[in-house]
């Protein structure tokens, strides 16, 4: 008993160092000169801090930063709106084609992007949204379709229905029960949903790379940017890995239980 | 109901047209409801996915107008079985497959159990395995460059005080290892979400079940063979589902840390296709490729979609 304990130890240790040391050595590259970096990260023999790294690579990447944050608001916040309606539709209403239509677009869960680079890129040129904030924000809520609406489906499904027929026969509107009614008592699916698409957009390169223009280009095509041809800049890159992974990592840390929650509804995604 | 019609419309209205006008609003109001939702995914994603296979016909450029493109039949795909860069490119996205299967589900799972002993540093594991779930996979593939650089990474650093100097090297400029060191950069990322969905379906096991096996003499090895494993199947089924769709997407990695390179060892279908489209201006060769990768995927997604349209149709 006593050796598999030691051993029980052994293993997590091994694999906390082994997961830590990646994570500890961006955030020490990016805070210490390059002068340094070549003796080591680990080196501490004669440690400078510096926020020279953050200064040069924020003026570089700055305008990624903030594009990102343009893209992926609106990119989280049209999806889930468009799909909580077409949900309590599915949910809660009963018409032709119902069920049809719902398992349509649950079927195209694993649409990979891929498929659709080329027709996109043509049909956005033909729009003449090409390479504007617009275009990707119209992929990324596309995309987020099928897992919205899958998820928000089954939570309304859940709801009682004498809830909202009270409502009814006070003379609310379907469009007011759905604002006033179901989308204050989904927040916590909606919760869910928001982290995990804004997580996703954050992070997406594929979309970004192929549909927008170097005024554009989120975080993810800014940081390759600072990559050289020649010997890597190391503390520059480190200094934009860390840059580019706060807001995520804020809103993974605060809603880490909806995103949780989110996974388990069975995420296709990441 | 009836008098906010009445309300609404101003004037008085016989029963029958009452009855109409709320029987016709409510049949149209659910496709009112789905109207959007329809409209952005017919333009967006079906519409696009339906092109892509008729573009595959075509010999195009992709920048002129498509009229201009040239029907080519089935001869994109004929040259794809033939071309070499693209076998290269299946073969290392099938050592992909395997590897980025099997190690982020074993690490997952074997994390997974190990929470649930009693172990002092169990919330900190579970916490740092879990944190890179929330980081993008190009960062991720910087910080893993930098573990990975010959002169100034900590991997080689270490092999070095191990007295293992011999086996220090350019990880990812040489073709024996790059592939390798770009699927473990990609383990890192994953095993949290896989620790998760596993450690979730552990928590689901009645307590009753083992403790009874227990109450019969098993030991943890017998109890994790015949009871753990056989009722942890189905979140192994999804996280082993999920990484396979995963492997065979797999872009973003390869893109931040190589490339393709060197000399196309850690070249994947993915990164092949969009090579093709876009700076070779192949539009049709490339969404031969995309065609391709998208049956390869929905074959083995099927089942699990079955699953969850299963599981959505009991409510």
């Amino acid at each position: 008993m006593k050796i598999s304990r030691v051993f029980q130890y052994l293993i997590s240790i091994t694999i906390l160092v082994v997961w830590f040391i990646p994570l500890l050595g961006g955030l020490m590259g990016s805070i210490r000169p390059m002068s340094e970096i070549v003796t080591g990260w680990w080196n501490l023999s004669s440690a400078t801090f510096t926020t020279h790294n953050f200064q040069y690579t924020w003026s570089r990447i700055k305008i990624n930063f903030l594009n990102t944050f343009a893209i992926a608001i609106p990119s989280t916040i049209l999806p889930i709106l468009i799909a909580s309606l077409a949900s309590y539709a599915f949910a809660k209403m009963r018409f032709f084609g119902r069920d049809f239509i719902f398992f349509s677009f649950v079927a195209c869960l694993v649409i990979p992007g891929q498929i659709v680079l080329v027709p996109l890129l043509r049909l956005l040129t033909n729009l003449g949204i090409r390479g504007t904030f617009p275009s990707i924000i119209l992929v990324h809520t596309g995309f987020a379709l099928p897992f919205a609406i899958f998820y928000l489906r089954n939570f309304f499904a859940k709801i009682p229905l004498d809830i909202l027929d009270s409502a009814r026969m006070d003379g609310a509107s379907e469009f007011l029960i759905y604002w006033k009614i179901l989308l204050p008592i989904s927040k916590p699916a909606l919760a869910s949903l928001a982290t995990l698409q804004f997580l996703w957009v954050w992070n997406d390169l594929l979309f970004a790379l192929t549909f927008l223009s170097p005024e554009t280009f989120p975080i993810t095509v800014g940081i390759l940017n600072l990559q050289s041809r020649y010997a890597p800049r190391w503390n520059f890159l480190c200094a934009g890995a860390v840059i580019s992974v706060i807001p995520p990592l804020i809103v993974f840390l605060l809603l880490q239980k909806h995103f949780v929650k989110g996974i388990m509804m069975g995420a296709i995604k990441q | 109901m009836e008098q906010k019609v009445l309300r609404q419309s101003g004037k008085a209205l016989s029963p029958y047209h009452f009855f109409h006008v709320i029987k016709i609003r409510k049949k149209i109001t659910p496709y009112i409801f789905i109207f959007p939702a329809a409209l952005i995914f017919m333009t967006f994603v079906i519409f696009p996915t339906v092109q892509a296979f008729r573009i595959s016909l075509f010999q195009w450029n992709g920048i002129s107008p498509f009229q201009t493109a040239q029907y080519v039949g089935l001869s994109n795909y004929q040259e794809l079985i033939s071309d070499r860069l693209f076998i290269n490119a299946a073969k290392n996205n099938v050592i992909w497959l395997v590897m980025f299967t099997l190690l982020p589900v074993l690490l997952g799972l074997g994390i997974a159990l190990l929470l649930e002993l009693d172990i002092k540093v169990k919330n900190l594991l579970k916490s740092i395995i879990f944190l890179p779930t929330a980081i993008s996979l190009v960062v991720a593939g910087i910080i893993w460059s930098f573990v990975y650089d010959p002169d100034f990474g900590v991997l080689n650093a270490i092999l070095k005080s191990m007295e293992l100097e011999f086996l220090a090297r350019g990880w990812l400029g040489r073709s024996e290892t790059a592939l390798f060191a770009i699927i473990i950069a990609a383990t890192w990322i994953s095993t949290g979400m896989c620790m998760v969905i596993l450690s979730a379906g552990l928590k689901g096991i009645p307590p009753e079940i083992m403790e009874a096996a227990r109450a019969d003499g098993a030991n943890y090895w017998q109890l994790l063979r015949h009871i753990t494993l056989p009722l942890l199947t189905r979140p192994l089924v999804i996280v082993v589902a999920l990484m396979i769709i995963n492997s065979l997407k797999s872009f973003d990695i390869v893109y931040a840390m190589t490339r393709g390179g060197p000399f196309y060892s850690t070249d994947v279908i993915a990164l092949f296709m969009y090579r093709q489209a876009f700076p070779f201006l192949r539009a049709g060769y490339g969404s031969a490729v995309a065609v391709i990768l998208f049956t390869i995927i929905l074959l083995i997604a099927l089942p699990y979609i079955r699953r969850i349209t299963e599981r959505t149709a009991e409510y």
